[in-house]
């Protein structure tokens, strides 16, 4: 597996991707390029990342993927969110929140606090 | 759910593979021409933006492997990758690869061989319904150790009256391996007829194949002369035509139609007399026939009431019969084969098993050299990152090939050694071969595939694990002392437990192959050498009389032939296992006292004695002159003088037998004779008398026993051909030396012998070549330490006596241990000895001197080599 993919969190990858295609249907192109933007770039994701996520997210039934015609008339193919994915999304967002706000509860902790 | 998607998923992966792959090709064509477009915005020339975005991507192909590595289709394809890289070590590793695959080979098949023999002989259920409801009828005989299976008609039709635990009783007819005659339009062909109760097939529910097979007649309904043939038959002799059905054949007095097919498969309820035709016995016998009631020659069978316990019937049939009689399980048919060959092949299994796990202690030793050996690769593949398991994996999936090459191969050389141990069969015993024969069935490829998985555990997990294990050959930062240390006495203990497992099967061949010289080099009361014997029949449709003169008339041409110094019979052979016993009496001697007091009969032409090589102790021998005018006289032998007339003169004295024609007339002894084996070679010879044949006369065959001067093979055409001139209508069978009829009695003995001697060899051979690959691997291990031994002066002696010193207490361990191991086994084989106890020294000596000169064999090359090692050369090595 590639690890080039700067500062991001392990496990995370599979959520932000689920987090873009829930704004709106996207191919992969897209999906890495809206990553990029909405973490103002923070996080470059490659293909190589990108790819094996879509499968596994696929074969797992989160996300399903059907071709069609892209802005410049040519084919793409378009990964969507299923009912599960969408599930899926909102409760790794929930985990993931709570886990943020502990972990920076942590980290900001000072000495007097303890 | 989600596994049962991702399984789903992953089969339509596979199945779909190429669909899918080029989905994927072209949604990462798509992904490149979508990038290289993005960065063409941005002002770059359209060459440039499509290369960057190549670069950005890597590599398309690394791309796909990640894609591919994704779910459970991935694990099946770093299966294949295994079984690839396996196949590659295998390769790599000719030699090895090739001494595994074979011994497994080997050791595989002949379990499998063996297993599937006691299979047939123990196992293998009738092709009946609800076999485990049958129970075979047996009673205590007067001899302690046998049953009797024999029984009359009328036990049968007692049984079928009287009997409520039993919901049926059928009676079959004990068949022996003689065929009866029948005609088929006027033509006489030789079948296997089974007679049998009008209800067999309904009791053993088996339903006609083609037709119909008879029935219990009501009271309205008589029984039909008709005939069911096995399927087998019909295809034999009616090549599956269904025209057999309403053929005619004439058997005995009554003529019969065949009207059904027996199922495939069914033969019978005797495993060793395969049957062609079943006739009902009440057409040959009917009700009121003194037949009935005289003769034990029908076995009986009954199938259990549901619930009811084999002990119920028992006691219900012992009242019914009015003596003890016991059921016992009859789901697997009747076999006398199954009493004399199971303890055999139960030994011959033991044997094959020892081999086997010599094989896999010879495998996983050269297994723990070969991955130690490659040490430096495995390490490296665990460096960059391949877990513990997924080096097990790769052992295991090499040791698996390995094994499952060689089940493959088994079942093949099954096939062989099961034929070359049916082989052993004597041939009057050959009827049973259709039923014991290899056959590749789901129960002898499951226990080959069963024995390949456990082998593979047991020769490659260990090793595997040791490799992958702290301090393993998989570990860059071991110790190579601390690993070598472990890993040699683990390959010590391997060694010595192949000694251990030698020594036993070297002793148990050993006592085995005494126990047969000794049986053949006994005093055995004939001799065997220059003696052709010839089974001779006269057709039966003629008088007595005329066959009488017959038999006479082709004695008188066959001593007369050249090279022929005697010719003379026997109405029953010598050693064919058969004997007429009667109770005898003497005048003046009450007759409570020698209620039993038996002898062996044997009705002989003059010059029989003389010509079977049984010397004359006092008087002389039956004469011409002795015909049914005159006294009648008998010859006894030494045990019938000891037992009956002790300290008396034998000759004058006379006696009587009970029973038979001519029961209670006195004979006249005239001479004795030495001891003769007269049942086979293992039993003290039984007491006899011999009465000269025309004083007794009335039998329907007799066996001729010709001395020869020369070769008495070349004297059997001769025989047939003077036969033929006679009568072209005798009958002139089984026409062999004597030294064959002797060899065939010890057919056992040989199976034993031979198989576990040839074993046996096997096994030290694998033994020897481990323990040659073991010490040749460690040579080549330590040539650093040798070559700094020699270069600071130790004598190419010392170096040589250090290997052959090592190897020699691994012998002497497995030997101390293998003795009493040796002792033990072969007291389970004690029954089977003859003339020496289960620890003969002689035996044991041989095994342990066998053993040793192997090992030093073996041990003698890789300490030679070690000795001449080149100080120089292997200390600048590195």
């Amino acid at each position: 597996m590639p690890s080039e993919e700067r500062g991001l969190v392990q496990g995370t990858l599979d959520m932000l991707i689920l987090k873009t295609l829930a704004l709106e249907p996207m191919h992969a192109y897209g999906v890495g390029v809206r990553l990029t933007q909405i973490s103002r770039g923070v996080f470059h994701v490659n293909g190589g990342s990108l790819f094996p996520a879509f499968r596994r997210l696929e074969r797992d039934g989160l996300i399903k993927g059907e071709w069609r015609a892209s802005k410049n008339n040519r084919r793409a193919k378009y990964y969507s969110l299923t009912a599960q994915g969408r599930a899926t999304l909102r409760r790794q967002t929930r985990e993931w929140d709570s886990q943020a706000t502990a972990i920076a509860l942590i980290l900001k902790a000072s000495p007097g606090e303890v | 759910m989600r596994s049962v998607k991702r399984l789903v998923g992953a089969l339509h992966a596979i199945i779909h593979r190429r669909r899918v792959e080029a989905e994927l090709d072209e949604e990462l064509r798509e992904y490149l021409a979508a990038a290289a477009d993005a960065k063409a915005a941005t002002g770059l020339s359209r060459d440039e933006a499509r290369r960057l975005a190549r670069v950005e991507l890597g590599s398309l192909s690394a791309v796909k492997d990640w894609v591919g590595d994704v779910g459970w289709e991935s694990r099946l394809e770093s299966v294949w990758q295994d079984v690839r890289y396996a196949g590659r070590m295998v390769r790599r590793n000719p030699g090895f690869s090739v001494a595994a695959i074979l011994t497994l080979m080997l050791g595989i098949g002949g379990n499998t061989a063996v297993f599937s023999l006691l299979d047939a002989l123990l196992m293998r259920s009738l092709p009946v319904e609800r076999p485990g409801e049958l129970v075979r009828l047996v009673e205590q005989a007067p001899d302690a150790a046998a049953y009797r299976e024999a029984f009359t008609l009328a036990t049968h039709d007692a049984l079928l009256r009287g009997g409520r635990s039993l919901s049926g009783v059928v009676a079959s007819e004990a068949l022996f391996s003689r065929p009866k005659e029948i005609e088929v339009r006027g033509e006489r062909q030789r079948v296997f007829l089974q007679l049998v109760s009008d209800n067999y097939f309904d009791v053993l529910g088996v339903r006609a194949f083609r037709g119909r097979v008879f029935h219990q007649p009501g009271a309205s309904s008589p029984g039909e002369a008709i005939a069911v043939i096995s399927e087998d038959y019909w295809r034999r002799h009616y090549a599956a035509d269904l025209s057999a059905l309403g053929a005619r054949f004439r058997f005995g007095e009554r003529e019969f139609t065949i009207t059904g097919i027996a199922p495939p498969g069914f033969r019978g309820t005797e495993i060793d007399v395969p049957v062609d035709i079943w006739v009902s016995v009440e057409q040959v016998v009917p009700p009121g026939s003194v037949d009935r009631i005289r003769g034990r020659w029908m076995r009986v069978m009954g199938r259990l009431e549901p619930g009811v316990t084999p002990a119920r019937a028992e006691s219900e049939s012992t009242a019914i019969l009015g003596r003890p009689v016991e059921f016992q399980p009859g789901g697997t048919g009747y076999s006398s084969l199954r009493r004399r060959l199971s303890e055999p092949l139960l030994l011959v299994a033991l044997v094959v098993a020892l081999v086997l796990l010599i094989a896999c202690a010879n495998l996983a030793n050269l297994m723990l050299a070969a991955t130690a050996a490659r040490e430096r690769e495995l390490a490296v593949r665990t460096a960059i990152g391949a877990s513990r398991s997924r080096i097990l994996r790769q052992l295991l999936t090499e040791s698996l090939m390995l094994s499952a090459v060689g089940g493959v191969l088994a079942v093949g050389v099954a096939y062989w050694i099961s034929a070359a141990l049916l082989a052993f069969l004597p041939p009057e015993q050959g009827t049973a071969l259709p039923n014991l024969r290899f056959e590749l069935n789901a129960k002898a490829v499951g226990f080959a595939a069963l024995l390949s998985c456990t082998t593979c555990l047991m020769f490659g997990l260990v090793p595997a694990l040791r490799a992958t294990g702290r301090h393993g050959a998989a570990d860059l930062r071991a110790s190579a002392a601390v690993g070598q240390r472990n890993k040699s006495w683990l390959s010590r203990g391997l060694v010595v437990t192949q000694v251990v497992m030698c020594t036993a099967l070297l002793t148990i061949g050993g006592v085995l192959l005494r126990s047969l010289q000794n049986l053949r080099g006994q005093e055995t009361g004939f001799r065997e050498d220059r003696l052709l014997v010839a089974d001779v029949e006269p057709p039966r449709e003629y008088a007595e009389n005329r066959r009488d003169q017959l038999i006479e008339e082709l004695r008188r041409r066959a001593a007369a032939l050249p090279g022929v110094e005697i010719a003379a019979f026997s109405h029953v052979g010598q050693l064919s296992g058969f004997g007429l016993e009667y109770p005898v009496g003497f005048p003046g001697r009450p007759r409570s006292e020698h209620r039993e007091a038996v002898a062996i009969e044997q009705r002989i032409s003059p010059g029989f004695l003389t010509a079977m090589g049984t010397a004359f102790l006092a008087g002389r021998d039956v004469e011409p002159s002795d015909d049914a005018r005159s006294t009648p006289v008998a010859i006894v032998n030494e045990s019938f003088a000891r037992q009956f007339l002790p300290g008396r003169n034998p000759i004058g004295e006379r006696f009587f037998r009970e029973g038979g024609s001519g029961s209670g007339e006195l004979m006249q002894i005239v001479g004795v004779v030495k001891d003769s084996k007269w049942l086979n070679l293992r039993d003290d010879a039984p007491a006899m008398y011999y009465r000269p044949y025309r004083q007794q006369a009335g039998r329907a065959a007799v066996r001729f026993a010709i001395r020869t001067s020369g070769d008495p093979d070349a004297v059997s055409p001769e025989l047939i051909l003077t036969a033929q001139a006679l009568d072209r209508r005798i009958m002139v069978s089984n026409v062999v030396p004597f030294r064959e009829i002797v060899n065939r009695t010890l057919v056992i003995e040989r199976l034993m012998a031979q198989v576990s001697a040839a074993f046996g060899v096997l096994a030290l051979m694998i033994a020897a070549v481990g323990l040659y690959g073991v010490l040749a691997y460690s040579v080549v291990r330590r040539r650093r330490e040798i070559g700094l031994r020699i270069a600071v002066g130790a004598p190419p002696g010392a170096v040589e006596w250090m290997f052959l010193r090592e190897s020699l207490t691994l012998l002497a361990c497995g030997m101390a241990i293998g003795l009493p191991a040796g002792i033990v086994v072969t007291r389970f084989v004690s029954s089977m000895l003859f003339g020496l106890s289960p620890h003969d020294p002689a035996s044991i000596g041989v095994a342990l001197s066998v053993l040793a000169v192997a090992t030093v064999a073996a041990a003698y090359l890789p300490a030679r080599r070690a000795a001449g090692i080149d100080p120089i050369l292997a200390l600048r090595e590195e």
